[in-house]
This record gives structure tokens, C-alpha cells and sequence, in this order.
């Protein structure tokens, strides 16, 4: 287990912003940590990263005591902060070359990839720079020492869409290499690009746990069916399949689950044409929050 | 441990050559004005003896001896106008090593990395000190240097050492709590408000203590009692125990603030 979470928990005043949070990410997973604003992922991340301290429970990454063993763990970790804040006065290429000696050394040519791929100005001042421009020098610095486990806070807040598209290729292409990825995010079809699992969060709780395939099924997808010729709208009525309209040579139905058993009773007919409309997880996300 | 000490230097660079210029020019005025207060004619002496004795232990002036340049340098300037300039410099270092880093965030960029939270605060307190020693050697400059072109301006180096020695002493006394205060705080403003405002209170203390004979033993817990410029510059040797007050003073807040950092929360906002 790369991330191990045993009933963290951890409380701010009267708020308990990380509530008994039991969770385990495995090497070389994309878990995706979803929630709104004040849900309790930073929280967590920060608990992670020894920054603070639970009130209870306990938290370990690679096996290693996250308060315990920080120093050790952090030597295989990257992090982007959701808020990138860096130091205004220097410029990139310092601030690199900082970071490294602090870390023992980065890989020079990687460091050269990320900077080509997300086109940074190394040169200039952070105070000179944009939003986005910061955040892709967070990333570079996140992924410089190319860790073992990349943690991300909200990561493409502020980036182009451009550079958001690099930025899950290059998360896919980390994956492929073994990289175990942690990143939380408000943005669903963020986490649907990339992640394997997700945890959902409401109020510090983890509401739920799902393989990405799972959420995806939770999905109410809009299909619509054209036959060119006569069916049966009995052969329809399917476990999770809602027909909302039937006509002569047209159905309307919602799917909610298993796609292959309807796959498999459309196959028995001539079809003229078929649509999935696919709402994306914002759906799924709310019920859960409206569930629980 | 080392690239971090150079990187708070490199930060550390443009506030150190201010306040190294600043302090160098102060000490070249002073010795530069102070032949024509010793050409003056008046008896500096017998003036001095007029105001009350109290104030003139304020000002760090010792009415037993004779009036000249050590005592007039400690008077017009080491004794309180220095501190006061030094005061500066170290509340917004101390300011900067916890409590800015956390209101402004960047903390956060050491933190997720293999260094420890010891070694980030002693680096800091490293370049303090060094910094510190920087800033007396600029003031002592500017009392030797008047000296290659005027020899009018005797300096008994010995008393201004034991003086800058003490200085020293006293400085990193303030820089213990000073640094306390960041290490519990979140906000660089209130630190540098907390360290200039409790150093003088206890200036204020001192001088408070030492008209009113009932209140005398307030002096005894304020920094300033333990400052004796006014002796030093006498030639008078440094006292000991004045010397582990503030080395104590150092020692115990700044080991309580490296316990509490140690130990507290670093919430970004």
C-alpha cells in the first residue's frame, strides 16, 4: 500500500474538517479525492504531508509513519499546493535550482521535458508571471524529482485548456511508468480522465468509494435507439433500463447500470442508428451529496 | 542545510546591505560631528550634570567620568539609537522566518520536501547572527575610519568592543523572543508589532523603574537594566551575569520556539 489512512482524524475548533477518514490508495493507482470546497481534502493532504497534525488516527505513506518518518517519505514525494504560492522574487530556473539542492539533485533533462511540454518561461520573475504560468512552474517543481507518489491539490486550476490536456498526458504517461498519483479535485471530468478510484468526501466523512468504471455506470445515460425494422420494446425491459418512450421504429430509454445486456438486445435487430448522451459525473457527485 | 542557509542570506542580502549602510553612515556622522563637540569649548561635563541622574542612565550616560568619544558615541548613539535601528532589522528577520512564510505560503514549498523543520528555522537563525556580526562591523567601520585622516578622534577600542560584545548579547536576547513570537504566529505583521512593541515596553520599564524607588524592581525584568552602555563605555569591564541574562534569554525562547514549530500546525491560508 503506497497510502494508508487509519481513522484520521482532525478537527479545527468546532469544525471537524478530516473525520475518521479510513482509506488506502495502491501502488500504482490514480486516486482521485472528490469533494467541494471545505470537504476536507486539502485537510487531508496537509495530514498526509506532515504539515499538520491529527487529533487522532493515523496515516502512513510507503509503509512509513507520516509524522514519524516525514523526512524519509518526502524524499519520493512530489506536491502541487492548490494554491501555488512560490517565491516572488525568484525566477523560475533559481527557484529549480533551489528546490534541487534541497532534494539532492533533479534529473536535468526531465526538467527540460517539463519545461519544453508546458512551455515555461524559466527566465522570468514568479511575480512577473500569470496564474497559469505560476501553476505550471508548481507542476514542474511537483514533478521534478520524478517521485514514486505525486500528490496534487486541484492541479490544472489555472491552466489553459491546452495545458490541461498536456498535463493528463503526462499524468497517463507517469501511470504507465508506475507513478502512484493522489490528486484531489472539484473538477469531475478531471478525475473521470485520469483516475482509477475515487473517494468521495462530504463534511471530512468519505461518503463513498468507487472504481472509476463503477461511478461511470451510476450514470443515467439518454440512449436512443433507430430500428429499420419492427421490434419488440418488451426485449427492452431491462434491469436498469428505463424506457421513457417506444415508437414504431424508435426508443427512448435511460440506462443506469450495465451497458452489455442492452448491447446484447440491441443486436438482435437492423439498427438504423443509436446516441448515448453521457451527462458527466457532476450527476452522480450531487446524488451522493443529496444522498448522505 | 548549507543551500538553505544561502538561500535566506541571498533574501537577507538587500535588508543586511541597508541597514549595514545605514548603520556605517550613522557611526561616520557621529565621528564626524564629534570633534567639533570636543572643540566647542563647553563643558559637556558640567551641562550634563544638570539633568537628573535617572535620564541620563536612560541614555546610557555614566556622570562619574570624563566626557569623551567612547562615552559620546555610547551616548548619542549605541546606547539607544542603535538598538532602536537594530530592533527593526530584527523584528521583521524574525517576522519572516516562520510567520511570513506561513501568511504567505511559501512555507509549504520546504515543508513537502526532505528537510527538517529544525534545520529550516536554524538556517534562518544561522544567517541571523552572521547578519548580526555584519551589522556591528559596519558600525565599528564607521568609527575606524575617521580615524585614517584624523587623529583628533581617540577611540578607546577596547570599551567600544566590550560595548558591540554586549550588543551583541542584547540583540539576540530581542531575536529569542522576537523569533518566539513568529514560531507561534501566522501573521508576519503581528510579530513584528509584538517584538518592537515588548522591547519597548521593557525600555519603557527600565526607565519607569529607575525614578520610581517603589517600582525599582521592575527593572530587574527588563533587558534593558542588564545593558549597562553607560558603564561600558567607561572602559568599565562586562558583567557576567548581564552577559548570561541575555544569553539566556536567547537561549530559552529560541529553544521554545524551535519546540513550538516543532510541534504546531502550518495551515496556509
Amino acid at each position: 500500500m503506497i497510502i494508508k489512512t487509519e481513522n484520521l482524524t482532525k478537527t479545527f475548533g468546532p469544525i471537524r474538517a478530516v473525520d475518521n477518514l479510513s482509506l488506502e490508495v495502491k501502488e500504482g493507482e490514480v486516486f482521485g479525492f472528490l469533494g467541494p470546497n471545505g470537504a476536507g481534502k486539502t485537510t487531508t493532504i496537509r495530514l498526509l504531508l506532515d504539515f499538520i497534525r491529527p487529533d487522532s488516527g493515523h496515516a502512513s505513506i510507503f509503509g512509513l509513519d507520516c509524522q514519524k518518518q516525514g523526512l524519509e517519505i518526502k524524499k519520493d514525494i512530489g506536491y502541487l499546493a492548490g494554491d501555488v504560492r512560490l517565491y516572488d522574487e525568484y525566477s523560475g530556473e533559481y527557484l529549480t535550482k533551489f528546490l534541487a539542492s534541497l532534494n539532492g539533485g533533479f534529473h536535468k533533462e526531465w526538467v527540460n521535458e517539463l519545461t519544453r511540454r508546458f512551455e515555461i518561461d524559466m527566465s522570468r520573475k514568479v511575480s512577473d508571471l500569470s496564474k497559469g504560468n505560476k501553476q505550471k512552474i508548481g507542476v514542474l517543481q511537483a514533478l521534478a524529482n520524478k517521485p514514486k507518489l505525486l500528490i496534487l491539490d486541484e492541479p490544472t486550476s489555472g491552466l489553459d485548456p491546452l495545458m490541461q490536456i498536456e498535463f493528463y498526458k503526462l499524468m497517463k504517461e507517469l501511470k504507465k511508468q508506475g507513478t502512484t498519483i493522489f490528486m484531489s479535485s472539484h473538477v469531475l471530468s478531471e478525475v473521470e480522465k485520469v483516475c482509477d478510484r475515487v473517494g468521495i468526501l462530504k463534511k471530512g466523512k468519505l461518503i463513498a468509494l468507487k472504481n472509476i468504471e463503477e461511478l461511470q455506470r451510476e450514470k443515467a445515460r439518454v440512449v436512443n435507439i433507430y430500428f429499420k425494422e419492427n421490434y419488440n420494446p418488451d426485449d427492452f425491459k431491462l434491469e436498469g433500463v428505463d424506457i421513457q418512450e417506444a415508437d414504431k421504429d424508435h426508443i427512448h430509454l435511460i440506462l443506469r447500470g450495465e451497458i452489455d445486456p442492452l448491447i446484447k438486445a440491441m443486436t438482435k435487430y437492423h439498427l438504423r442508428d443509436v446516441s448515448f448522451v453521457e451527462p458527466d459525473l457532476e450527476e452522480v457527485f450531487l446524488k451522493y451529496y443529496e444522498q448522505k | 542545510m548549507l543551500a538553505l542557509f544561502k538561500k535566506v542570506f541571498k533574501d537577507s542580502k538587500t535588508g543586511l546591505i541597508g541597514y549595514g549602510i545605514g548603520l556605517l553612515a550613522y557611526s561616520l556622522v557621529m565621528a564626524a560631528i564629534y570633534p567639533s563637540f570636543s572643540k566647542s569649548g563647553l563643558n559637556l561635563d558640567e551641562l550634563l550634570k544638570n539633568y537628573p541622574e535617572a535620564l541620563m542612565k536612560a541614555f546610557g550616560v555614566e556622570l562619574t567620568s570624563k566626557f569623551t568619544f567612547t562615552s559620546y558615541i555610547g551616548m548619542e548613539y549605541l546606547n539607544l539609537m542603535w538598538i532602536i535601528i537594530v530592533l527593526f532589522f530584527i523584528a521583521f528577520f524574525a517576522a519572516k522566518i516562520i510567520a511570513a512564510g506561513v501568511s504567505d505560503g511559501t512555507i509549504e514549498l520546504l515543508l513537502s520536501r526532505p528537510i527538517s523543520r529544525l534545520k529550516i528555522a536554524l538556517s534562518n537563525i544561522m544567517v541571523f547572527v552572521v547578519g548580526i556580526i555584519i551589522l556591528e562591523a559596519a558600525t565599528l567601520l564607521g568609527f575606524w575610519l575617521p580615524g585614517l585622516w584624523n587623529n583628533t578622534v581617540g577611540v578607546d577600542w577596547s570599551a567600544i568592543f566590550n560595548t558591540m560584545l554586549v550588543l551583541l548579547l542584547f540583540s539576540l536576547a530581542i531575536f529569542g523572543y522576537s523569533f518566539f513570537f513568529s514560531s507561534i504566529s501566522s501573521n508576519r505583521g503581528k510579530v513584528v508589532a509584538l517584538s518592537t512593541i515588548s522591547t519597548l515596553v521593557f525600555y519603557i520599564m527600565n526607565f519607569i523603574a529607575l525614578y520610581w524607588k517603589q517600582i525599582e524592581w521592575f527593572k530587574h525584568i527588563t533587558l534593558f537594566y542588564y545593558f549597562r552602555g553607560g558603564e561600558l563605555s567607561t572602559g568599565k569591564p562586562i558583567i557576567v551575569t548581564d552577559a548570561l541574562v541575555f544569553i539566556g534569554v536567547f537561549v530559552v525562547f529560541t529553544v521554545a520556539g524551535l519546540w513550538y514549530f516543532q510541534k504546531r500546525d502550518v495551515c496556509v491560508k
